[in-house]
């Protein structure tokens, strides 16, 4: 009976059921199996409102949606023209810059790829750069910067360890991770210079007053980055607070300063960005249920009891660890995973002389990975629908940069000197 | 077109379009409440208390919300990598069958949501401020209700084709 | 028959050994009849949804502070009371005489509980010194999301807090979106806040603690010899966490003082002007119905004959 119901679910999944639908299936399934009341399923859906941070999610959507409406991809572009045109690969910097920033603010949840997604996109094709190259690149992006302080992941990541009595200086998390991130942050830029070198993207010389005159054109965008970063270091202002404010701001300058929205257009534009968070949370809410599903039959301790008694050379776990999170990533809410995996192989990780804030840097930097991994990896699906293309056109623009990613991974994992050359 | 018919059309067009005010309304409180507070603590140094647990709730109900509008537009995240390679009648016939699966599941929360809202008025469940927490949460089957019937009619009916 | 047991302490703790450990001491001496699972980090969700799961049978009961199950049993809330006790003495002899009392109160309520566990007293710990009430109240504090009962506290005491989920108050305290805190020694070392305050306002403003529940229809599932067992055992257990706690909050204070925290010590005048205000406070809470006048009034005639033999 189980067998035939999964078969289904799977048959459901192939041919195009939405993807909320195919989750639920599964969480409901397996609590079935298991002899548990299904009213678990809304009372995890429920869970929606236990974090505040979620409120950035519609917030920022929105504000994203506005700027895309509006003529702010152009004046974006050439004022990065203006600033960075005379650098090669100066518009794909700024892009992976932006995500990297704003990942850090709202974390891996897609929130990067909805926002900025629809501006980044037409702005790097009008700079030159192929379609593909741009979506593949804003999809990887939606989780770079997790890595950066104050990203959650590892944060928690330090909490989680020293709850072990494991000596983690969060700080020093955060120092760690600053290579690493670079490190994929540059690597994707010379992807990008190679893989585009076909492309002709003039570069444009340097010049002052053409600065200055593109900076008066989008200043009140400029006020953007401004209130982000000025509410955050300032202390006025918590993520969700600063959300609300950029929400506010963005629709009083599109609509009222620049009137490149008008009003009318508004329930249009405020009805589509929902749509999109609404089907984004929704999934988000079932994921719950389903990892719910997954903690409750003590999958995690069953695998990681397989790994400790079957593996036992140190690059072989090493190895492991990477195929692991990668798929952990791909299927499970990085706070859940953390919260879940993190007890499990600290341990196992101690034990094969792993540094626990290598392990940390590790296991956030897979997940990130984790997030655009095919098949399931959350943020193609987000980007998928964000930009109206098949899943498979979204598999095909982020496998390359997949790889360059993995590739740092691999460098970051076998060289641990070069993660905690800053902390030593 | 019957007459039935239209004025199921109408009923269905005024429903759509109170879905979608609710969905703007739900945004701008939410906006607004925010801003509200912030101005409240950095300006009057005080705060409201129900406006952070509200706005959580409201999180709920703009996924609710956002989900059944997106249900009728038939713009769900999906996996499609059948479809791509489908067209005609098997395209129509893979609508169908997704469709009636996805009322399957929306009709199983909906039969479980409603448990849950019942049994959450029976224990007098409190949320912020000690009101009910069951009205809040009525969203739910009454969400999932309207996607069950929306993914239903799709089953029956596959009006229209998103192109791939 | 299992028991699946759920806590926000994470998996690796010296609170989860324990369970673990007693769990495999009830297994032993059931002989099998009765087994335990765990489920920690908060991993099923807050205290509401944890008692959600417990009502449809998936949960069968967690290791939870206190207040999560106020909604059950209100007078769970008496020992809460802000400023309640001015050391772990007064706590003691209050405890003495009211622990029975308070652990039946929720047997009472569905809840088989096994005696009271320490969570220690939660300190003010601020980016200023805070030398009188004014100061006190005047910074941006922070309140836990989704706990009523310290936001009821808030109200009665006229502050206006900041809401957020526990994971983001170091980063709010960073950048300084908030600059105080309320939580025990031990909370302000793990989690890392102390290293974003100053100074802790040695004045305890709250007592908390938590307790070993399990729901009463999954107790009555077993047979009367294992209750008993169960009883015994996890009474023992929850002694041991008692007492584990006290010692472990006792050794964060003095370790915040060597992690350069200085101790505010207030004024008597002010100290009594805070205690005054704080059994207006209370007052608040008792008139809205969260505790019962009664039971307070017996706690203050203990704590009377402690403070003027
Ligand atoms: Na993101
Ligand atoms: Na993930």
């Amino acid at each position: 009976m189980s067998a035939a119901l999964s078969g289904l679910l799977l048959l459901a999944a192939l041919i195009g059921a939405p993807l909320f639908t195919i989750i639920l299936g599964g969480a409901a399934l397996g609590f079935w199996s298991s002899g548990i009341d299904l009213m678990v399923l809304p009372i995890e859906l429920y869970r929606l409102t236990e974090n505040t941070l979620l409120m950035a999610l519609p917030l920022f959507t929105f504000a994203g949606y506005l700027l895309s409406e509006s003529k702010t991809a152009d004046r974006l572009v050439r004022l990065s023209e203006a600033a960075l045109g005379w650098l090669p690969g100066g518009m794909v910097l700024i892009s992976l810059l932006a995500c990297a920033f704003f990942t850090m603010l709202t974390g891996g949840s897609g929130v990067t790829i909805v926002a900025l997604g629809a501006l980044l996109v037409p702005a790097l094709k009008q700079a030159g750069y192929t379609d593909k190259f741009a979506i593949g690149l804003v999809t990887t992006s939606g989780s770079m910067g997790l890595l950066l302080p104050p990203a959650i992941p590892l944060i928690l990541y330090g909490i989680v360890a020293q709850q072990m009595n494991v000596a983690v200086n969060i700080q020093d998390l955060f120092i760690a991770g600053l290579i690493p991130a670079f490190l994929m942050i540059l690597s994707l830029w010379g992807y990008g210079l190679w893989s585009q070198r076909h492309q002709i993207i003039p570069l444009i010389p340097f010049n002052w007053r053409t600065l200055i005159k593109e900076a008066k054109n989008s200043k009140w965008e400029l006020g953007i980055p401004l209130i982000v970063l000025g509410g955050l270091l300032s202390g006025w202002l918590v993520i969700s607070d600063i959300a609300a404010i950029t929400a506010l701001y963005v629709l009083i300058v599109e609509v009222f300063i620049y009137k490149d929205v008008s009003l009318k257009a508004l329930p249009r534009i405020a009805t589509e960005a929902m749509k999109m968070v609404g089907g984004i949370l929704l999934i988000l809410g079932v994921a719950l249920a389903f990892t719910n599903l997954l903690v409750d039959m003590e999958m995690p301790a069953k695998v990681f009891d397989w790994v400790k008694a079957n593996i036992d050379s140190r690059w072989a776990f090493l190895l492991c660890l990477n195929i692991g999170l990668l798929a952990l990533g791909a299927i499970l809410d990085i706070f859940a995973a953390l919260i879940i995996i993190v007890p499990l192989i600290l341990p196992v990780a101690l034990e094969y002389g792993i540094d626990p804030i290598h392990l940390g840097i590790i296991f956030v930097a897979n997940m990130q990975i984790g997030y655009f991994t095919p098949p399931v990896g959350m943020n193609l699906f987000i980007a998928s629908y964000r930009f109206k293309r098949p899943i498979t056109e979204l598999y095909r623009a982020t496998i390359p940069m997949m790889f360059v990613l993995l590739f740092v991974v691999l460098v970051i994992t076998y060289w641990p000197e070069m993660v905690l050359f800053l902390v030593r | 077109m019957g007459i039935e018919v239209g004025l199921l059309k109408k009923i269905g067009d005024f429903w759509a379009l109170t879905e979608r005010m609710a969905l703007v309304a739900v945004l701008l409180s939410m906006i607004g409440f925010a801003v509200l507070q912030i101005v409240l603590r950095n300006v009057f140094d005080s705060s409201l208390f129900w406006i952070d647990p509200l706005n959580r709730l409201l999180v709920l109900w703009l996924a609710i919300l956002g989900a059944m509008v997106a249900t009728r537009e038939q713009e769900h995240i999906s996996i499609d990598v059948l479809r791509h390679y489908a067209s005609g009648v098997g395209l129509l016939l893979l609508v169908r069958l997704t469709s009636a699966f996805a009322a399957l599941v929306c009709g199983l929360m909906t039969y479980h949501s409603a448990r849950f809202v019942y049994y959450e008025m029976i224990e007098q469940m409190p949320t912020f401020s000690n009101l009910p927490a069951w009205p809040f949460e009525l969203i739910m089957p009454l969400g999932f209700l309207v996607m069950t019937l929306r993914f239903a009619l799709a089953a029956i009916i596959p009006k229209q084709v998103m192109p791939s | 028959t299992v028991f699946k047991i759920s806590t926000e302490y994470p998996d690796g703790n010296a609170v989860l050994n324990e369970l673990r450990a007693v769990g495999e001491r009830i297994e032993a001496q059931t002989e099998g009849r009765v087994t335990f699972k765990f489920y920690p980090g908060g991993v099923m969700g807050d205290g509401t949804a944890v008692q959600r799961k417990i009502r449809i049978g998936q949960l069968h009961g967690t290791f939870i502070h206190s207040g999560a199950l106020a909604e059950s049993y209100k007078n769970s809330q008496v020992l809460n009371a802000p400023l309640l006790f001015r050391d772990f003495d007064e706590v003691d002899a209050v405890r003495a005489e009211f622990d029975p009392i308070l652990n039946q109160g929720f047997i009472d309520s569905g809840w088989h509980t096994y005696g009271l566990i320490e969570g220690g007293f939660a300190y003010a710990m601020t980016a200023v010194p805070a030398t009188d009430i004014e100061t006190l109240k005047s910074q941006k504090l922070w309140l836990p999301a989704n706990d009523p009962f310290s936001e009821k506290i808030a109200r009665a005491f006229d502050i206006s807090p900041i809401v957020l989920n526990i994971g983001d108050v170091l980063t709010a305290l960073q950048t300084g979106a908030i600059d105080a805190i309320v939580t025990p020694p031990v909370g302000a070392i793990t989690l890392q806040w102390y290293s974003r305050t100053k100074y802790l306002t040695d004045a305890p403003f709250m007592y908390t603690y938590g307790v070993i529940a399990l729901a009463e229809k999954a107790v009555q599932r077993l047979s009367e010899a294992d209750q008993e067992i169960l009883a015994a055992e996890l009474t023992a257990s929850s002694k041991t966490l008692d007492t584990m706690a006290r010692s472990d909050n006792l050794t964060a204070f003095t370790a915040l003082e060597s992690l350069g925290i200085n101790i505010v010590q207030l004024v008597p005048e002010v100290r009594a002007a805070f205690e005054q205000e704080a059994a207006q406070a209370t007052e608040k809470l008792i008139e809205s119905g969260e505790i019962e006048q009664a039971l307070y009034d017996r706690i203050v005639v203990v704590l009377d004959r402690i403070r003027n033999p």
